[in-house]
C-alpha cells in the first residue's frame, strides 16, 4: 500500500468514524427525548386522571345529596345549585362523552323535577345512579387507555 | 322469616316503588276517555275567533289528538295520532310520540318529547303535565313545554 493508498483510507475511516459517533449520539438524544415526552404524557395523564376522579368523587356527592335530600327542600335546592355548578364548570374539564350525556339527562330531569312527587323521585334517584356508574368506568376506561 | 324480613325491606326501600305502567300514563294523559290540555292560554270565543297566545290539546285514548291553536283571530285545527312509548332503559319514563310534527314554541318542532305527569289525577281541572326534550349538547337549551288539565 503507498502512502496515497493509506492516507485516503485513513481519512475514511476517520469520516466513518464520525459518523457512527454522531449517528450514537443522535440516537441517544432522540431516545432520550421520546422517553422525555413519554414520561412528561405519562405524569400529564396522571395529574388529569387525579383531577378528574376528584371532580368525579365530588360530583357523586353532590348527586348523592340531592337522592339523598328529598324530603329537605331546602337542602335538595341548594344541592341542585351545586349541581349545576360542577355541571357548567368543572365537570367540562374532565368528563367523558358518556358521563357528559348523563349529566345532561339528570339536568334535564331536574329542569322538571317536583320533589313531592314519590315516581319522580324513584326515577331521579335511578339517574343519579347511572351518572355515578358512568363516571366510574370513564375513570376506569382512562386509567386502561392511558396510565400503562 | 329470614326471607320474609329482606322481603319487607326490599319492599320498604325507596327503590321498590312502584312505577306508573304505559297504560297508566295512557289513563292519566286521556281520563281513561279523553282530557284537554292547555298550554298557555287559549280561547274560542262565540263564532269562528280565538284568542291566546297557547293552544289547546284533547287527546283522545283511541289515539287521536286534536291540536288548536289561534293565528289571527282564526283557530286552527288538525288532527294528529298520538302514542305512549316507553323509554328504552328508563323504566317509568315515557315518551309522547305523534306522526306529524307539532309546533308548540316557534322554530322549534318536535315529533316526540318525554312524558312528565307530576302527582297524576284524573278528571281533575288544574292539573300540571311538562313535556320535555334534553338539549343535544351542553352549551344549548332543551325543550320543556308546561300544560295544564281542562278536565
Amino acid at each position: 500500500m503507498d502512502d496515497k493508498t493509506y492516507n485516503t483510507w485513513d481519512v475514511i475511516v476517520k469520516i466513518l468514524g464520525f459518523l457512527a459517533t454522531a449517528l450514537s449520539i443522535y440516537i441517544g438524544i432522540t431516545q432520550f427525548s421520546n422517553q422525555q415526552k413519554a414520561t412528561a404524557e405519562l405524569e400529564m395523564n396522571k395529574n388529569f386522571w387525579t383531577a378528574q376522579n376528584t371532580v368525579y368523587t365530588e360530583i357523586c356527592k353532590n348527586a348523592g345529596a340531592l337522592a339523598a335530600s328529598l324530603d329537605d327542600p331546602k337542602t335538595f335546592a341548594a344541592e341542585k345549585t351545586k349541581f349545576l355548578t360542577y355541571y357548567y364548570g368543572e365537570m367540562v374539564l374532565v368528563e367523558d362523552d358518556s358521563v357528559k350525556q348523563h349529566m345532561i339527562a339528570l339536568k334535564a330531569y331536574l329542569d322538571v323535577f317536583r320533589i313531592k312527587d314519590p315516581d319522580m323521585g324513584v326515577i331521579l334517584t335511578r339517574k343519579i345512579i347511572e351518572l355515578s356508574d358512568a363516571c366510574r368506568n370513564s375513570s376506569i376506561t382512562f386509567k386502561r387507555a392511558n396510565l400503562k | 322469616m329470614k326471607y320474609l324480613l329482606l322481603f319487607i325491606c326490599l319492599m320498604a326501600a325507596p327503590g321498590a316503588r312502584a312505577q306508573h305502567s304505559r297504560e297508566e300514563m295512557v289513563r292519566f294523559l286521556t281520563n281513561g276517555e279523553f282530557r284537554t290540555w292547555l298550554y298557555k292560554d287559549y280561547k274560542v270565543t262565540l263564532g269562528a275567533s280565538c284568542s291566546g297566545d297557547g293552544q289547546s290539546f284533547d287527546f283522545y285514548k283511541d289515539g287521536r289528538l286534536i291540536w288548536k291553536r289561534c293565528k289571527n283571530g282564526t283557530p286552527l285545527t288538525d288532527t294528529v295520532r298520538w302514542s305512549v312509548v316507553a323509554v328504552p332503559g328508563g323504566p317509568g319514563e315515557f315518551y309522547v310520540k305523534f306522526n306529524h310534527p307539532i309546533e308548540v314554541k316557534p322554530g322549534s318542532q318536535f315529533s316526540s318529547m318525554l312524558l312528565n305527569l307530576p302527582s297524576p289525577e284524573v278528571r281533575t281541572r288544574g292539573k300540571e303535565m311538562e313535556w320535555n326534550s334534553p338539549p343535544a349538547d351542553k352549551g344549548l337549551y332543551g325543550l320543556v313545554l308546561n300544560f295544564t288539565s281542562r278536565n
